[in-house]
C-alpha cells in the first residue's frame, strides 16, 4: 500500500525522527477492526421557501467496503416532523429509504422536531429553529496557480478554479451558521467533422461539490462582511473549455447542524498528530430515546437558502490556466461523446439561462 | 514464560567472583572457583543463615576464608597446598593442637587481620564514665567523600536487637550499655558498613559511609539493605539510587530518572514522544513529581525523550506507588520524590559528560569547609549545532534545544540545624522548520530549614516558588497562531518530627499551596491568519492541609503507620462564572448568565479527610506481608484527551463545575527473600476506586476554551492489578524481572443523550495496558567493565477505530467509529543494551573518565505510538502506524569527574 503522509503530522513526526535518526515515522499496517454492527444514518431537513421536507434513512456500510460499500436503505419506518405548537406531518416513503412530506412546512422562526420509529426504537431529534435566510450578495471566481512537488521530484504547476462568495451577515447573538453547496453545468461541444456536420452543444450537470464541505461560523467574520470567501476549489480541467455555469447555494443552518458538519470536516482533516483529539462516532442531533446505545448518526436540519448563478466563461479561464480541450485536441480524441454529447451522463441540449 | 526461563538460566548459570550478602555455602564455592582450591566442610554449614561478604582486596584463599568466617563460629585449617577443612571453632580447638596443624598459627594471625578489617572505634573515655548502665551515643552519619549528611541511614545492633535511623539533619541517637557493640550502618546508595564501637562513656560518634560499591569501583553490587524490601514499612515504595539509574542502558546515553522508573513493576508510559508515567493504572497528572520539594508540572525535555532530572545532581529517587505517608497529598496515584545532592563540604570537585545530543557539567565546592557548600549542575543540548551544519533547509531551521540548571547552597548550623536554598530553571524549544514551534520553561526556588529542637523533636520548614510557562506557535497554516498557558504556585510546609523512642516516629505538619493558572490565550501570528484572539481568564485556588503521621514498630514482627490528612481547597476570584440552565446539558447554548466574584472571594470550597494506614507483619527475617490504604484527593488536573502528554496541555483547578478527584487506594503484598536475600521476590495487588474523574465528551476541544466545563463530564474510575517482581540483588550479575497486570477503566453516568459515552458502560482508559513485562540485567565483568540490558514488553494501548462508513448529503465515506477505546494498537517491545568502560580507580588520579556505549531499540522494532486512520477522497480508509523510533539508536558518551 502506498504511504500517506498527512500534512500536519508530517512536521511533528519528521521533527522527532530527525532527532532520532530514524528512517521513517509512518507506515500503513493491517489492523483487524472487526465489524461491530451497523448504525442507523438518518438525514432529514425542512426548508424555508417551498421545498418539501424529506428524510433519508440508511444503514452504515462496512469499513473495509470503502466508497463502493453498500449502505442499505431502511424501509418501513414511521417518520414524522412536528412543528412545535403546530401540526405533525407524517412523511411517506417515496423510494427505498427516502421519505417525503406532502406539503412544505418551513417557516422562519418556527421550531421543528423529527421522530423516526424503526426496529422497535424511537429516534428523536433536538428541536431545530428555522433560521433567517442570509442573502448571498455576489459570487465571483478566480484561478490560482498551485505549485507542488511531484513524486519524481519535479515541480509541477496546476491551476485551481476557486469560487468566491460575498455576503453581508446579520448581527446575531450567535452565528449565523452557513453552509455552501454548489451545482454546476458545463458546456460540452461535439467535434465538427464530415460525419458530424452539425455538431451539438450539450449542457451537462456535474456533481462538482462532491466531498466539498464549506461551512462558516459568521460570528468569526470581522464586521459581518464576508468577502471573497472560498466556497469551492477545483482543478481546472476540460470541463472549463467552453464555460461552466455555477449555482452557489448559501444555506443558513442551525448551530447543531453546523457542529455536525464541523465534526465531519474535522474527520477529513484528521492526521494522527500526537496532540490530536481522539476520534469518536460523529453525533448529530438525533438520538435513540429507548436505549443509551449509540446506534444512530443523524442530522435533522432547518434550512433557509439563497443562491446566485455565475458563468465562468471558458475563454477567460483558459487565458490564465492555459489551453484545455474536450474534443478539439490534436490528435482528436476517439470519444463517442465527441460526436454524440448526449451519450454523456446527465447531459441535455437545453441551454440554461446562465450561459 | 520464555523470558522467565531465560532469567533463571542466566542468573542461575553464571559464576560470580566478588560479592556480598552471600550464604556461607555460596561464599565457599566462590572461593573454590576463584582460587582453584578444594574446601571440605560439614553439612550443617548449609543451615548457617548468616550472610557473608567477600572483599576484592583479599589476595589468597586463606585470607578470603578467614574473612568470610570471621563473623561465624567456624574456623578452618589447610591441608597440603590446595585444600581446606572448615569446622566449628570449638571442635577444631578441642580436637587438634598446634603441632598437628602447622598452619594453625596462620589462622590466628588471620583472625587478627580480620579484626583489622572491621574497624574499631572507641566511644568516650573511661574517665568520663558516670557509672550508668545506659549511655547515650549520638552523632551524624555523612557521606565519606562529600561530608554531606545522610538522611534515613539506619544503624542496627543485632546483638541487642535494636536500631535507629538518622533524622532530617542526618543525626542519630542511641542508648547503649557500656562495652563493645557491633554496629551495622546502611543507607540506600551506600555500602553497608560494620564497625565495632567500644562504648566507654556517653559521647558523640560521627560516622561515615562510602558511596555504593559500583560507583567507587568495588565489585559489590547492591543498593539497599539486604532485606529492606521485606522489613521496610512501606508497601510499593521503590527507592532507586542514582548509581543504579546510571548503570541502566539509556536513550542516547543520557541516564534518565523517568525512563528508569518505567522499568519498575506497576509503572508504564505511552511510549517515546510522550512525557510522564502511568503508575498503577493512574493518569500522568495523578503523580506528584517533586524535585527537592518543588512540584514539576512537566517532567520532560524534547517531548518526553529526556526527563528534567540531571542525573549528576540527583541523590535519591523514591517512588511511592502504594502506601503514601500523610505528608504527601494533592495527587491520587503516586509520589515521586527526587532528592538532590548537597555540595561537597570538603573540597572542590566536579563531574560531567558529553553525549551525542546533550552535555552536562556539575561543580561542587565548600563555601566554608565543613560548614557550607554549593553545588551547581547544568545540562544543555547540542543537537542544534548539528542541525546547523546539515545541508537541508528544513533541518537547518529546526531546533531541539533544551537546557536545565540546578543550584543548591547548604549551610549547617552547629550540629543541630541546616538551611538549604536551591533553584531550578529549564528551557525547551522544539521547532520544525517554520511550521511549528513549541517552547516551554520551568523555574523554581526552594528554601528548606531543618533544626533539631531536642533529642526527640526536630523542625523542618519548607517554602517553594514555582513557575511553568509554555508556548505553541503554529506558523505556516492559514490559522497561524501563538498560544500560551502557564501555572505558578507557592508552597509552605512546616513539619515537626517527634521521636519518642527508636521504634516510633510521629510527624505533624501543615501544607499550604496557592495556585495561579493561566488556562491559555491565543492570538493570530500573521495578518492573514483566520485565528480569532481569545484570552481565557486566569484561575486562582488554594489548599491548606493539616496532617499527622505515626509510624510505630511493635517488636520485630509488626509495624504500623497511621496517618490523617485534612485538606481544605478553595477556588478564588476574580472570576466570572457561567450559569447554565438547570436540567439541560451543560452547553454554551444553555448558558443563562454570569456570576461575578471579586479578587480573593471564595467561589467554591471543598474539604475532606484523607486517612492513611499501612501495616507490615513479618513472619521471619525474610518474609513479610504488608497492606495499605490511602484516601487521596486531587484539586488540580491536567486536561488532555490525547494519548500523549504535551508541554502545552493545560492544568485546570477544581471549581464550581469540576469537583476534586478523589480515590480510595488499597494495596496488599507478600514479600519473600530467598538464599539469604540474594533473591528478592514480591507479589502485590492493588485497587483504586476513583470519584469525580474528569472525562471528555466526544471530540472535545480543550485548547483555549472559555467554556471548558462544556467539554468535560464527571465520571468514576477503577484501576486494579497485580505486580510480580523477582530480583537478584548481589553478585556480578544482578537484575530484575517484573510483570504487571493492570487495568484502568472509567464510566460516566450521563443524564443527557449527547453526553453519553459508550452507553454509560465501563470503558478502558486510553493508557490501559494489561500486560507489562520488564527485564533488566547488569553484569559487572570486573571493576571497569559493565554490561547492561533492558527488555520491555507491554500490551498495545486502546484506541477508537473505524468499524464502518457512511455518506451524508454530498460527503462520502465518513468513518463510523467504534465505542471509545474498543481496539488496541499492536504491543510495544524493545531491547536496549549498554556497555561501560569504567573509570580508573587509582586514588591519586585527579581526572577520572569513562566511556559508555549503548544501543536503544536494538532490533529496530517500529513500536506504534499511535495508529490513526486516513481516507483520501473516494478511497478506502487505511490504518497508519506512527512510530517515534523506527530503528536502532546507537550512542556513545564520555563521562568524567575530578
Amino acid at each position: 500500500m502506498k504511504l500517506a503522509f498527512p500534512s500536519t503530522l508530517l512536521p511533528v513526526c519528521l521533527g522527532l525522527c530527525l532527532l532520532l535518526s530514524t528512517n521513517s515515522c509512518i507506515d500503513v499496517i493491517d489492523l483487524n477492526t472487526v465489524e461491530v454492527g451497523e448504525v442507523l444514518v438518518i438525514e432529514g431537513a425542512v426548508y424555508a421557501g417551498g421545498s418539501l421536507p424529506s428524510v433519508t434513512i440508511r444503514r452504515s456500510g462496512a469499513f473495509v467496503a470503502g466508497p463502493d460499500g453498500v449502505q442499505q436503505p431502511v424501509s418501513g419506518a414511521k417518520v414524522s416532523i412536528t412543528e412545535v405548537g403546530g401540526q405533525t406531518l407524517e412523511l411517506e416513503e417515496v423510494d427505498a429509504g427516502i421519505y417525503q412530506g406532502s406539503t412544505p412546512i418551513g417557516t422562519t422562526g418556527k421550531e421543528y422536531t423529527l421522530q423516526v420509529e424503526v426496529d422497535g426504537n424511537t429516534y428523536v431529534s433536538l428541536t431545530e429553529t428555522m433560521p433567517e435566510r442570509v442573502a448571498l450578495d455576489e459570487v465571483s471566481w478566480e484561478v490560482r496557480e498551485l505549485t507542488a512537488e511531484s513524486e519524481s521530484g519535479n515541480i509541477v504547476t496546476n491551476y485551481q478554479f476557486v469560487l468566491l462568495a460575498d455576503a453581508t451577515l446579520p448581527d446575531l447573538e450567535e452565528g449565523p451558521y452557513l453552509r455552501y453547496r454548489t451545482e454546476s453545468i458545463y458546456e460540452y461541444r461535439e467535434r465538427s467533422s464530415a460525419s458530424n456536420i452539425s455538431a451539438s452543444y450539450c449542457y451537462i450537470r456535474d456533481e462538482v461539490d462532491l466531498n466539498n464541505l464549506a461551512i462558516i461560523d459568521g460570528k468569526n467574520i470581522n464586521q459581518g462582511q464576508l468577502i471573497n470567501q472560498p466556497i469551492l476549489s477545483k482543478l481546472v480541467d476540460s470541463k472549463f473549455t467552453w464555460g461552466v455555469c455555477f449555482t452557489a447555494i448559501q444555506q443558513s443552518i442551525s448551530a447543531n447542524a453546523f457542529n455536525y458538519w464541523t465534526s465531519i470536516q474535522n474527520e477529513f482533516e484528521r492526521t494522527g498528530d500526537i496532540f490530536e483529539s481522539p476520534p469518536a462516532k460523529i453525533k448529530g442531533n438525533i438520538f435513540n430515546t429507548v436505549s443509551t446505545k449509540n446506534d444512530v448518526i443523524g442530522l435533522f436540519s432547518a434550512i433557509a437558502s439563497d443562491s446566485v448563478k455565475i458563468h465562468a466563461i471558458g475563454l477567460e479561464v483558459r487565458e490564465i490556466a492555459g489551453r484545455t480541450c474536450q474534443c478539439q485536441c490534436w490528435p482528436p480524441p476517439q470519444n463517442e461523446s465527441c460526436s454524440n454529447c448526449l451519450s454523456l451522463s446527465k447531459s441535455s441540449l437545453n441551454k440554461p439561462e446562465c450561459f | 514464560m520464555r523470558y522467565l526461563l531465560l532469567f533463571f538460566f542466566i542468573f542461575g548459570g553464571l559464576p560470580w567472583l566478588y560479592a556480598q550478602n552471600l550464604s556461607l555455602t555460596q561464599g565457599i564455592e566462590q572461593i573454590e572457583q576463584t582460587f582453584d582450591v578444594r574446601i571440605f566442610s560439614s553439612e550443617d554449614i548449609q543451615a548457617h543463615s548468616q550472610l557473608v561478604s567477600i572483599d576484592s582486596s583479599l589476595q589468597t584463599a586463606e585470607e578470603a576464608l578467614a574473612f568470610i568466617l570471621s563473623t561465624t563460629n567456624y574456623s578452618f585449617l589447610s591441608y597440603r597446598d590446595h585444600a581446606f577443612v572448615i569446622a566449628p571453632k570449638k571442635q577444631l580447638d578441642q580436637e587438634y593442637d598446634q603441632q598437628y596443624f602447622q598452619n594453625k598459627s596462620d589462622v590466628q594471625s588471620l583472625s587478627q587481620r580480620i579484626q583489622e578489617v572491621i574497624p574499631q572505634i572507641q566511644v568516650g573515655t573511661s574517665e568520663a564514665y558516670d557509672g550508668s548502665n545506659i549511655l547515650k551515643v549520638e552523632g551524624f552519619i555523612s557521606d565519606e567523600a562529600t561530608k554531606e549528611v545522610i538522611i534515613g541511614a539506619t544503624i542496627a545492633i543485632q546483638s541487642l536487637g535494636m536500631g535507629t535511623m538518622t533524622d532530617e539533619i542526618g543525626k542519630f541517637s542511641l542508648a547503649l550499655p557500656p562495652g563493645e557493640h557491633q554496629l551495622l550502618l546502611r543507607s540506600v546508595g551506600y555500602q553497608d558498613k560494620t564497625i565495632i564501637a567500644n562504648v566507654l562513656s556517653a559521647a558523640n560518634l560521627d560516622l561515615e559511609l562510602a558511596k555504593e560499591a559500583l560507583q567507587l569501583g568495588e565489585v559489590v553490587i547492591t543498593s539497599e539493605a539486604q532485606n529492606k524490601n521485606v522489613s521496610a514499612n512501606d508497601i510499593g515504595l521503590e527507592a532507586l539510587s542514582i548509581e543504579e539509574i546510571k548503570m541502566l542502558p539509556s536513550f542516547l546515553g543520557e541516564a534518565d530518572v523517568m525512563k528508569s522508573l518505567i522499568l519498575l513493576p506497576g509503572v508504564s508510559s505511552v511510549g517515546e514522544g510522550s512525557g510522564g508515567i502511568n503508575v498503577r493504572g493512574g493518569t500522568v497528572d495523578q503523580n506528584l513529581i517533586m524535585m527537592d520539594g518543588l512540584y514539576l508540572f512537566n517532567s520532560s525535555h524534547v517531548l518526553g525523550l529526556f526527563s528534567l532530572f540531571n542525573s549528576d545532581v540527583v541523590k535519591k529517587v523514591d517512588l511511592y506507588k502504594g502506601s503514601m505517608p500523610a505528608r504527601y497529598g494533592g495527587r491520587l496515584s503516586s509520589v515521586l520524590d527526587v532528592e538532590l545532592k548537597e555540595g561537597n563540604y570538603q573540597k572542590f570537585s566536579g563531574r560531567g559528560g558529553i553525549g551525542l545530543v546533550s552535555s552536562r557539567l556539575t561543580f561542587e565546592t565548600p563555601i566554608q569547609k565543613g560548614k557550607s557548600s554549593i553545588i551547581f549542575g547544568t545540562r544543555f543540548s547540542i543537537s542544534d549545532y548539528l542541525f546547523n551544519v546539515i545541508d537541508v533547509a528544513n533541518i537547518r531551521e529546526s531546533s531541539a534545544f533544551f537546557y536545565d540548571s540546578n543550584v543548591k547552597v547548604t549551610q549547617r548550623f552547629s550540629d543541630r540545624g541546616k538551611l538549604s536554598l536551591s533553584g531550578y530553571w529549564s528551557q525547551d524549544r522544539f521547532k520544525f522548520s517554520s511550521e511549528f514551534d513549541f517552547r516551554w520553561r520551568s523555574r523554581g526556588a526552594n528554601a528548606q530549614f531543618s533544626y533539631l529542637l531536642s533529642d526527640k523533636l526536630s523542625l523542618n520548614v519548607e517554602g517553594v516558588l514555582s513557575d511553568y510557562q509554555s508556548r505553541w506557535d503554529e506558523t505556516e497554516s492559514n490559522r497561524a497562531f501563538e498560544m500560551q498557558n502557564g501555572i505558578q504556585y507557592t508552597k509552605v510546609r512546616p513539619e515537626i518530627t517527634y521521636t519518642p523512642s527508636a521504634s516510633q516516629t510521629i510527624n505533624i505538619g501543615m501544607e499550604g499551596n496557592l495556585y495561579t493558572v493561566n488556562p491559555g490565550q491565543i492570538a493570530p501570528l500573521t495578518d492573514s491568519s483566520i485565528t480569532i484572539p481569545v484570552n481565557v481568564d486566569d484561575e486562582f485556588g488554594r489548599d491548606i492541609a493539616f496532617y499527622v503521621n505515626d509510624e510505630i514498630e511493635f517488636g520485630e514482627r509488626i509495624s504500623l503507620s497511621l496517618g490523617l490528612r485534612y485538606v481544605i481547597y478553595q477556588a478564588l476570584g476574580p472570576s466570572d462564572v457561567a450559569v447554565y440552565a438547570e436540567n439541560s446539558p451543560r452547553l454554551v447554548d444553555n448558558q443563562t448568565g454570569l456570576e461575578s466574584y471579586q479578587a480573593g472571594e471564595v467561589i467554591t470550597s471543598y474539604s475532606g479527610l484523607e486517612p492513611r494506614a499501612s501495616l507490615r507483619f513479618s513472619f521471619d527475617e525474610s518474609t513479610s506481608f504488608k497492606m495499605s490504604y490511602n484516601r487521596t484527593q486531587q484539586f488540580i488536573n491536567q486536561l488532555s484527551n490525547t494519548a500523549a502528554i504535551s508541554p502545552v496541555d493545560i492544568w485546570q483547578l477544581s471549581n464550581s463545575f469540576i469537583e476534586p478527584v478523589r480515590a480510595h487506594n488499597y494495596s496488599v503484598g507478600f514479600f519473600k527473600n530467598l538464599a539469604n536475600n540474594l533473591w528478592e521476590t514480591s507479589l502485590e495487588f492493588f485497587y483504586r476506586d476513583i470519584e469525580n474523574l474528569i472525562e471528555y465528551k466526544d471530540l472535545a476541544n480543550l485548547l483555549v476554551n472559555t467554556h471548558l466545563e462544556t467539554e468535560i463530564i464527571s465520571g468514576i474510575g477503577r484501576s486494579y492489578g497485580s505486580e510480580l517482581s523477582l530480583r537478584k540483588t548481589s553478585g556480578r550479575l544482578t537484575g530484575r524481572l517484573g510483570y504487571t497486570y493492570s487495568r484502568s477503566e472509567r464510566k460516566t453516568d450521563a443524564q443527557f443523550l449527547d453526553e453519553v459515552i459508550n452507553g454509560n458502560n465501563w470503558f478502558l482508559a486510553n493508557f490501559d495496558r494489561p500486560h507489562d513485562i520488564s527485564f533488566t540485567m547488569n553484569f559487572q565483568a570486573n571493576r571497569r567493565n559493565n554490561f547492561a540490558l533492558n527488555f520491555v514488553y507491554s500490551s498495545g494501548r486502546p484506541i477508537t477505530a473505524p468499524v464502518g462508513n457512511f455518506s451524508t448529503d454530498n460527503i462520502l465515506n465518513i468513518p463510523v467509529y467504534s465505542d471509545r477505546n474498543s481496539f488496541r494498537i499492536p504491543p510495544y517491545h524493545r531491547l536496549d543494551i549498554s556497555y561501560t568502560i569504567g573509570q580508573s580507580h587509582r586514588k591519586q588520579q585527579a581526572w577520572r573518565s569513562s566511556w559508555g556505549f549503548s544501543v536503544f531499540n536494538v532490533y529496530g522494532r517500529r513500536n506504534p505510538f499511535s495508529v490513526f486512520f486516513t481516507q483520501s477522497a473516494f478511497q478506502s480508509p487505511q490504518a497508519n502506524r506512527l512510530s517515534i523510533l523506527g530503528s536502532p539508536v546507537p550512542s556513545i558518551n564520555y563521562n568524567f569527574n575530578f
